[in-house]
């Protein structure tokens, strides 16, 4: 199969240009100008279009095992192919938490059986995610284990996060913090501020967030350790992973695109549809995350997809769960308020997408164009004007606090082992 | 008016429309329309004035009154608010008033709901309690020839009073001076959006204050531990006679949305001095004000 006149934007190889990419037996075979076809070779011609190594999504939530009338792990890889991802890393607050080879082998088996997109579990730092006994690392990893997380949940005792670093960190695994101070975060709603004194909803001050932060960079700094931070959310949060990385520390960090693109001000209606955790901050927050997505503290842009069902979602907000459904409209937004709006070069856009998480988690064939590696490709039309329409999801959470919205960019074409899916 | 959600949502126009039929119906000069219309008491929270006084405006009017008991109803089998609603309706019921301990409860359901009942929210959480404030405003009219230039102090547990924010959207509507007072904890984040002053120092926000509004501390909606405890609250921001006296302006009035804590926001002398007589007034407008706003929603209805 060839894939013709496409422009390849190669973020690891710092190379961007109009090239061919032969494909064969799910491998990339070539990649040349003007490769002659064979006789009978599939042509798939892409001239106008943009093709990149294929998205990979550290963080979102497959709900299943235990939540699967909210997502299944078949609608969150239908929903991620859909979104243009050709590996994703479900988290492991399911139910049971994957903390153990049985369940972490059931996802990875349910996966098998849907598609061949990379799929690389996030299993629980501690136990339960109880926050209170470490899991079996080696055996995990040995299982197919890619990096571990209580997310969703903090780790706030600093003697089990220090010991649980070292000792992940000794087989070279990252921990993904879900950095929160439970006490401050209390019974919050919304971003605490002039919009939750407003509505009258209970707040979640910003330090909820950057407290956490600031304490656990000390066990990194203590233990030399290699963490990465999620959903980073706050100005300060940038400004303490900013400071961090100038020190030296083994830091990585990620937002999710409702972070640069809504703030507290679209708050309506008291719709829980802007209910997620941490919450939408205000528009200078935003800002300085588009400051750190541009200079680099921000490594990566991950969904933190959390779908829930309708019928939760539609309770008082103050009730209602936490949490966005996004592999649908992550590249969309992202080219929409970082690349077509300049705040961001494609490249570096891409690069968070591909480059930066496959380094992050070891990740072999994601995140490359190139000869012998496993073709996993997306193709983006950057100009494509298009409505989001919560209704075509393929996720089970029709829900999207961007419905409605006109989106510049997307992505037609996700390419999985050179299998082609075409979503247009 | 469709609906009586939050101060926001009235125009001027709409709110003096609900003043002037409140004065026709306590000056017995008209009479109300909606007999035989029937009104729904869903009260999720305690209360007596509010609940009360709904009943009486609604039996007053000549409206069946259904006091819907929501601790034992079928919300507590777990129906929404919004089912509910669509089945009072089918019942028969055309207007809602509805208390509840979240906010903005009727702002979310209220383009979910099909049927066309109408609703009142009398009190949401920390967010709004309309028809406090209408009432409120009333009482102020009809104690002041003008209120131009006049100033209010609002003082105490402002960030958890719904009474306090409808108050401060009504009558900065009116270009009333509003100084707001409390300590840093009770502190209102959006007050310079109504053009309100806040200050710590309770002399500061009395002084020439024609008209003094306190606050009953929320102590149930204090979630957070580490306040102060009340006989702190009352050295700092207790009204007594002699600091009215002193600092307010000689006509100045006492409200209080009730209920009053003697001795803690309020001392018991002022509020049964001539300046306090102000409170049982705004508990007697209530009733009136409270007809107004259900004549004017239910005759809209037949209008339409």
């Amino acid at each position: 199969m060839l894939l013709k006149n496409g422009k390849i934007i190669n973020p690891e190889k710092n190379f961007e240009g109009i090239s061919d990419i032969r494909i064969e037996n799910g491998l990339i075979k070539e990649i040349n100008q003007n490769i002659q076809p064979y006789t009978n070779e599939e042509i798939i011609d892409l001239t106008g279009l943009i093709i990149t190594p294929g998205l990979i999504d550290m963080h979102c939530h497959l709900r299943e095992p235990g939540y699967s009338a909210k997502e299944t792990i078949k609608t969150g890889i239908e929903s991620a192919i859909n979104g243009g991802y050709t590996a994703i890393c479900p988290m492991a607050n399911t139910n049971p938490v994957t903390d153990n080879p049985i369940v972490l082998a059931y996802v990875i088996n349910k996966a098998k059986e849907i598609s061949d997109i990379g799929f690389y579990p996030i299993c629980a730092v501690t136990k339960g995610l109880n926050g209170e006994k470490t899991v079996n690392v080696s055996e995990l990893l040995n299982n197919g284990a890619i990096a571990f997380s209580d997310d969703g949940k903090p780790i706030e005792n600093m003697n089990i996060l220090r010991e649980a670093l070292k000792y992940i960190n000794s087989f070279g695994a990252v921990i993904i913090s879900h950095s929160e101070d439970s006490i401050l975060k209390g019974k919050g709603c919304i971003n605490e501020g002039k919009m939750s004194s407003y509505l009258g909803l209970k707040g979640i001050p910003n330090i909820t967030e950057s407290i956490a932060i600031a304490r656990e960079l000390e066990v990194v700094r203590n233990t030399n350790g290699k963490y990465h931070f999620a959903h980073i959310s706050t100005k300060r949060s940038v400004e303490l992973i900013r400071q961090a990385k100038k020190e030296g520390l083994r830091i990585t960090a990620e937002t999710a695109p409702h972070y640069f693109s809504l703030s507290e001000d679209d708050i309506k209606n008291y719709d829980s549809i802007y209910k997620v955790n941490p919450p939408l901050r205000t528009k200078e927050d935003v800002k300085a995350i588009i400051e750190g997505l541009q200079d680099g503290t921000i490594d990566v842009i991950a969904t933190d997809h959390a779908p829930h069902c309708e019928e939760e979602k539609k309770l008082p907000i103050q009730d209602a769960p936490m949490g966005i459904a996004g592999f649908e409209t992550s590249l969309g937004v992202t080219l929409t308020y970082l690349v077509n709006n300049n705040k961001l070069s494609l490249t570096d856009a891409i690069r968070k997408y591909t480059q930066n998480p496959a380094k992050i988690l070891g990740l072999e064939n994601q995140g490359k164009i190139e000869a012998g590696k496993e073709a996993n490709l997306t193709v983006i039309d950057i100009n494509k004007n298009w409505i989001v329409n919560p209704s075509e999801f393929k996720t089970k959470c029709k829900l999207s606090p961007y419905e409605g919205y006109e989106l510049k960019g997307k992505a037609i074409m996700t390419i999985i082992k050179g299998k082609i899916y075409n979503i247009g | 008016m469709k609906h009586l959600t939050d101060i926001e949502h009235l125009s001027k126009d709409e709110i003096l429309k609900i003043i002037n039929t409140a004065e026709e119906f306590k000056n017995g000069t008209i009479k109300p329309q909606i007999e035989g219309k029937t009104l729904a008491l869903m009260f999720y929270e305690n209360s007596t004035r509010t609940r009360c006084s709904f009943e009486m405006a609604g039996k007053k009017s000549g409206m069946n009154v259904i006091d819907f008991d929501a601790p034992n109803s079928s919300v507590s089998k777990g129906e929404s608010l919004k089912d509910t609603l669509e089945n009072l309706y089918a019942i028969g019921i055309d207007i809602a008033v509805i208390r509840h301990s979240y906010s903005g409860i009727i702002n979310n359901i209220i383009n979910e709901v099909k049927s066309p009942v109408k609703f009142v929210n009398a009190g949401d959480g920390t967010h709004a309690h309309p028809s406090q404030a209408l009432l409120d405003f009333f009482t102020i009219l009809e104690n002041f020839e003008t209120i131009e230039n006049k100033k209010i102090a609002i003082i105490g547990d402002i960030s958890h009073s719904r009474v306090a924010k409808s108050n401060i959207a009504l009558l900065s509507k009116f270009g009333l001076k509003i100084n707001l007072c409390s300590p840093s904890y009770m502190a209102f984040e959006n007050f310079e959006k109504y053009n309100a002053v806040y200050t710590q120092n309770i002399k500061d926000a009395i002084e020439g204050a024609n008209i003094i509004m306190a606050l009953r501390v929320q102590n149930e909606r204090h979630d957070k531990e580490g306040y102060p405890d009340s006989s702190e609250y009352k050295r700092l921001y207790g009204i007594n006679t002699q600091l009215v006296k002193k600092y307010a302006a000689d006509d100045v009035i006492i409200m209080h949305p009730g209920p009053v804590n003697r001795n803690v926001e309020l001392s018991s002398e002022l509020i049964d001095s001539d300046m306090g007589k102000t409170i049982l007034e705004q508990a007697r407008n209530g009733v009136y004000v409270r007809m107004a706003i259900l004549n004017t929603l239910l005759e809209e209805r037949t209008e339409v």
